[in-house]
C-alpha cells in the first residue's frame, strides 16, 4: 500500500458513508433537532427555570443533539454492517479496518453538524441570550461527536444483533443525557449521579461547552479537553479491536 | 506530476509487479487446502472436516452441496473471513493467515447475498469498489458506466441499490465483482432471483469472462443443471466432507449405467403418484409434485413403460427422461436432493 493509498480509502469510504445517509438526512435533522428543542423547552418553561443557566441548557441541548445522532446512527449503522455481512465486503477488499471505523465516525460527525450548530442557534434566539462563539467551540464539537459516535459504534460492533443494539443504545442515550451535569447542574443532581457523571464523555463534553460560551478557558476547561481527546483515541482503538474482521 | 505522486505511481507499479510475479509462478495452483477442519463453539458436528483441494489457474470450479453441507464455511475461509480450527489455504502459494492482504489483491468475492453499499446507485457502488481495490479515479468511473450498460442497468442507472428488484440487486453485485479484473472470482449462488434470460445471460458472460481473461472462477450453486454447462471441475460436499471430486464428465461416468424418469405431477393427483411410486426403487421426491427414478439402461424402455402406465399419464403435467446430470451425481454420491436455497 502507497502513502497516498490509506487517504484514498479514507475518502472512499467517508463519501459512501455520507451517499448512505443523502436519502434519509431529512430524517435524521429532525430527529437531532426535535429532541433537544423539545427538552430545551419544557426545562425553559416549565421546569425551575433557576436551575438551569441559559449556557447550561445550550451546551447540554448540543449535546442531546449529538446523543439523538451519532450515538444513535453509529450504533444502528455498525450493528447493521455486522448483522448483514457487510463488513465481509469491506474486509475482503483492501480496506484497514481502523479506516472504516473512522470514516463511518467522521460520516456522523458531519451529518450531525448541521442539527448540532441550529440546535445552539435556535437555543440562543429562544433562551434570548447573546455570546460569541469561540473557535474552540470548533474543535469541541468534533471531540463531542467522536467521544459518543465511539460508544454508538462499540454498542453496534458488540450486541448480539440488530435489535438488541437499538435497545442498549436507547438505554445508554437517556444515562447519558441524564447522569451528570449535561442539562441539570451538579448540585442540582444526587451526588451519587454527579460522581458517576465524571466517567461519561457527555459530562466532559457539557462542561467543556459550558467554558466556551462563558469564555472561560482554565485548568477544569482543558481537563475536560483532554478527557475527550484520550476517551476518543481509546474508544476507536477499542472499536476497532473489537470489530469482527478478516483474520490475519 | 508532483514528484510525490510520481513516487507514489513508481511504488503501485511495483507492488503490481510484485503481484504478478507471485500470480504468474509456474506450477502453483491458485487455491491449495489442506485438512482444513472447521469446529464453531457449542457445536459438536465440525462444518468442515479435513477437506483438502487444489484450485488451478483458469478453471471454473463447482462446489455442490445442500444445507449445512459446509460450502459457504469453506469459502468463508477461501477469504480469509472464518479462521479454520486446523489445516490451511494457500493462494498461490502463500498461506492467506500470513499474507491476508492477499485476498484484496487477487479475490474478488460476492456473498450469497449482497447487503452492501445499498443506498449507493450501481454506478457509483461499482465506481467505489474498483477505486478502493486500486483502479485510478477516472478508470474506475469508465469502467463502472461500462459494467453498467453490459449488465442491463441503464435504466436503474441512478437508483439506489435498495429501490431495485432481487434480479438487478443481484446483478449489480455480479458487477462490483468483476470491476477491477481480479484474478480470481468466488461467487456464491450468483444466479439466484434471476429470471430464465438472466440467468443464461449470466451464465454466458461468465464463460467468456473465463475465457478472455484466463481468470479462475470458483462457483457456489443449487443450480446444477444450468452450472453444469459451465463447471470443469467440481466439488460434492455432504455434512462438512468433500464426498466427490473431478470433472464433471468423469463423476456422470461413474453413474453413467441409469437414465432419470422425471415426472411432473398435477397438484390434485400428487397424493395417488406418491402411493405408486412408494413401491418403486430410487423414486426421489425432488421437490413437491416432482419426483426423479433412476433406471438401469437396460431395459430402461420396458421400465418406464412400466413406471408411465402405473403413474398414468392424464395425472402428469409433463414427464422427461435424459442421462445422468451433476444433480444425479450429487444425488448418488449423497443420497439427499439439492435444496434451493444453500447455506451452510
Amino acid at each position: 500500500m502507497t502513502v497516498s493509498q490509506p487517504f484514498r480509502i479514507f475518502w472512499d469510504l467517508f463519501l459512501i458513508q455520507l451517499a448512505n445517509w443523502r436519502w434519509s438526512w431529512q430524517a435524521m435533522a429532525i430527529n437531532g433537532l426535535i429532541v433537544p428543542m423539545t427538552t430545551l423547552f419544557f426545562l425553559k418553561t416549565i421546569g425551575d427555570s433557576s436551575s438551569s443557566s441559559p449556557e447550561q441548557l445550550l451546551s447540554g441541548n448540543l449535546i442531546v443533539s449529538l446523543i439523538f445522532t451519532t450515538m444513535y446512527g453509529t450504533s444502528a449503522r455498525f450493528s447493521f454492517m455486522r448483522t448483514f455481512g457487510v463488513l465481509d465486503y469491506y474486509a475482503t477488499l483492501p480496506v484497514p479496518k481502523g479506516l472504516l471505523v473512522m470514516a463511518v465516525n467522521a460520516g456522523f460527525l458531519v451529518l450531525s453538524l448541521p442539527t448540532a450548530l441550529l440546535t445552539v442557534f435556535l437555543g440562543k434566539w429562544f433562551l434570548g441570550v447573546n455570546f460569541e462563539i469561540s473557535p474552540l467551540f470548533f474543535v469541541l464539537v468534533p471531540l463531542a461527536s467522536f467521544s459518543l459516535s465511539a460508544v454508538g459504534a462499540f454498542v453496534g460492533v458488540s450486541a448480539p444483533n440488530f435489535d438488541a443494539a437499538n435497545t442498549i443504545t436507547a438505554i445508554l442515550q437517556f444515562i447519558f443525557m441524564g447522569v451528570g451535569p449535561v442539562l441539570i447542574p451538579a448540585e442540582k443532581l444526587p451526588q451519587t449521579v454527579a460522581f458517576l457523571g465524571q466517567f461519561l464523555p457527555s459530562t466532559h463534553a457539557a462542561e467543556a461547552l459550558r467554558g466556551t460560551f462563558k469564555g472561560v478557558y482554565d485548568g477544569a476547561f482543558f481537563f475536560h479537553l483532554g478527557f475527550l481527546v484520550v476517551f476518543d483515541i481509546a474508544a476507536m482503538l477499542f472499536v476497532g479491536y473489537k470489530m469482527e474482521w478478516r483474520r490475519g | 506530476m508532483s514528484i510525490r505522486e510520481r513516487k507514489a505511481n513508481e511504488r503501485e507499479e511495483k507492488a503490481q509487479e510484485k503481484t504478478e510475479k507471485l500470480l504468474n509462478q509456474p506450477g502453483s495452483a491458485v487455491y491449495q487446502i489442506e485438512n482444513l477442519s472447521k469446529l464453531y463453539p457449542k457445536t459438536s458436528r465440525p462444518a468442515n472436516d479435513n477437506i483438502s483441494l487444489r484450485i488451478e489457474p483458469g478453471e471454473v470450479f463447482g462446489l455442490l452441496g445442500s444445507n449445512g453441507a459446509g460450502k459457504s464455511t469453506l469459502i468463508r475461509q477461501m477469504v480469509n473471513l472464518t479462521a479454520p480450527s486446523s489445516g490451511r489455504v494457500l493462494l498461490f502459494g502463500q498461506d492467506i493467515a500470513r499474507k491476508p492482504e492477499l485476498i484484496a489483491k487477487c479475490v474478488a468475492y460476492m456473498p450469497q447475498k449482497p447487503q452492501a453499499l445499498l443506498d449507493l446507485t450501481p454506478e457509483e457502488a461499482i465506481y467505489f469498489t474498483g477505486h478502493m481495490r486500486g483502479m485510478k479515479r477516472l478508470d474506475a468511473k469508465r469502467e463502472a458506466a461500462r459494467l453498467v450498460d453490459e449488465w442491463g442497468l441503464g435504466e436503474v442507472r441512478k437508483k439506489p441499490v435498495r429501490q431495485l428488484s432481487g434480479g438487478q440487486h443481484r446483478l449489480v453485485g455480479l458487477a462490483i465483482t468483476l470491476v477491477a479484473d481480479l484474478p480470481v472470482l468466488i461467487l456464491d449462488e450468483p444466479t439466484n432471483e434471476l429470471d430464465p434470460a438472466y440467468r443464461r445471460q449470466v451464465w454466458e458472460r461468465l464463460i467468456n469472462f473465463n475465457k478472455q481473461g484466463d481468470k479462475t472462477i470458483i462457483l457456489v450453486t443449487h443450480n446444477v443443471q444450468e452450472a453444469e454447462r459451465v463447471i470443469g471441475r467440481v466439488a460434492i460436499m455432504s455434512k462438512g466432507r468433500v464426498v466427490g471430486l473431478g470433472r464433471v464428465g468423469e463423476l456422470k461416468e461413474q453413474i453413467d449405467r441409469s437414465v432419470r424418469l422425471e415426472l411432473f405431477v398435477k397438484p390434485e393427483s400428487a397424493a395417488e403418484v406418491e402411493e405408486v411410486l412408494a413401491g418403486v426403487e430410487r423414486a426421489t421426491e425432488l421437490r413437491p409434485q416432482q419426483w426423479s427414478i433412476m433406471i438401469n439402461r437396460e431395459g430402461a424402455e420396458e421400465a418406464i413403460h412400466y413406471i408411465l402406465s402405473r403413474v398414468r399419464l392424464e395425472r402428469l403435467e409433463d414427464f422427461r427422461v435424459h442421462t445422468a446430470t451433476l444433480e444425479d451425481v450429487y444425488m448418488a454420491l449423497t443420497g439427499e436432493v439439492i435444496a434451493e436455497q444453500t447455506e451452510a
